[in-house]
């Protein structure tokens, strides 16, 4: 291999000090415009991002507290489709069955009644 | 500071990064446009544009620490693109102006002189022959970043500087050539 280098300092930009900072110079000015676009840019961007987690966990919160008042605003809860299944399955008149659920104490009049009508 | 770290800094509108990177590339961006066009002012202008428009296009390089090899691609379409244009324009080639012609010093007339010996020179060569010389002895790129940069092997690369200086050294005597230990 031929390891003679050729000697381009004639053509070297980095030469003339002078001429250099000119182009150097010139290619800034050129992109002075898309620099300052990209500042702006970035600017903006910036602004989402510092924004964008607190927003999130605000509206995280937000979630979470709706959901827990609309859940404690629902209706009292009722026997459950499985705890009525039951008592009728086993033949307690539904009456009978709602007496052993609440603390209502049926008087006798009302129990023989009850007993009676088989409901 | 390396190159990814200017890159991200530029892309956020950082001048000085900017700048930085056109100070560190400057010399292999000139050298691939001058390959392709031949001429210094040409090759200058280019360059110019080349580095605007690759801070325009900046978000598109994912390797951001392979920003030269992309540089010097952009460096190069445009290279070309300005040649298909130039050729379709009539009038004398660019390379016939001489832009400081008056006031210089005995120095500057020998620089010019010997500028204008080499650009002469390196016509002779074909276009891979010219981007590997210039590349490797102007802005001293090794072969593996030159076949990067030219899609090419380091081999063809190394075949290619071969005859470029042998070319060259047939061309403009012995005078040239320094004595470097080739990588």
């Amino acid at each position: 291999m031929n390891d003679e280098r050729i000697d381009f300092t004639p053509l070297d930009p980095n030469r003339d000090p002078e001429r250099f900072e000119a182009r150097v110079g010139a290619i800034l000015a050129a992109a002075r415009t898309r620099l300052a676009a990209r500042r702006t840019r970035e600017t903006v961007l910036g602004q989402l991002a510092v924004w964008w987690r607190p927003l999130l966990a605000a509206a995280a919160i937000a979630g979470i507290v709706s959901a827990l008042t609309l859940a404690g605003n629902q209706a009292p809860s009722t026997p459950t489709d499985s705890e009525i299944g039951v008592a009728e399955a086993i033949g307690v008149p539904v009456q009978i069955a709602q007496w052993v659920r609440s603390d209502v104490t049926p008087g006798p009049t009302e129990l023989l009644a009850t007993l009676e009508t088989g409901q | 500071m390396p190159d990814a770290i200017l890159v991200e800094r530029a892309r956020r509108g950082d001048a000085e990064a900017f700048e930085g990177l056109v100070r560190r590339h400057y010399r292999a961006a000139y050298g691939v446009a001058l390959a392709v066009l031949g001429n210094q002012m040409d090759a200058e202008d280019v360059t110019q544009d080349a580095f605007v428009r690759a801070l325009e296009r900046l978000d598109e390089l994912r390797q951001r620490e392979r920003f030269a090899a992309w540089l010097l691609q952009i460096v190069r379409n445009r290279a070309k693109n300005f040649r298909s244009y130039q050729r379709l324009r009539t009038g004398p080639p660019l390379d016939t102006v001489n832009p400081v012609s008056d006031g210089r010093t005995d120095g500057a007339v020998e620089q010019a002189e010997l500028r204008g010996q080499l650009e002469t020179a390196l016509a002779e060569l074909n276009e891979l022959q010219r981007e590997v010389v210039l590349l490797h002895d102007l802005t001293g790129l090794k072969h593996r970043e030159i076949a990067d940069t030219l899609g090419m092997s380091e081999g063809m690369s190394r075949q290619h500087l071969f005859q470029a200086r042998r070319i060259l050294r047939r061309r403009l005597g012995a005078g040239v050539f320094e004595e470097y230990a080739d990588e």
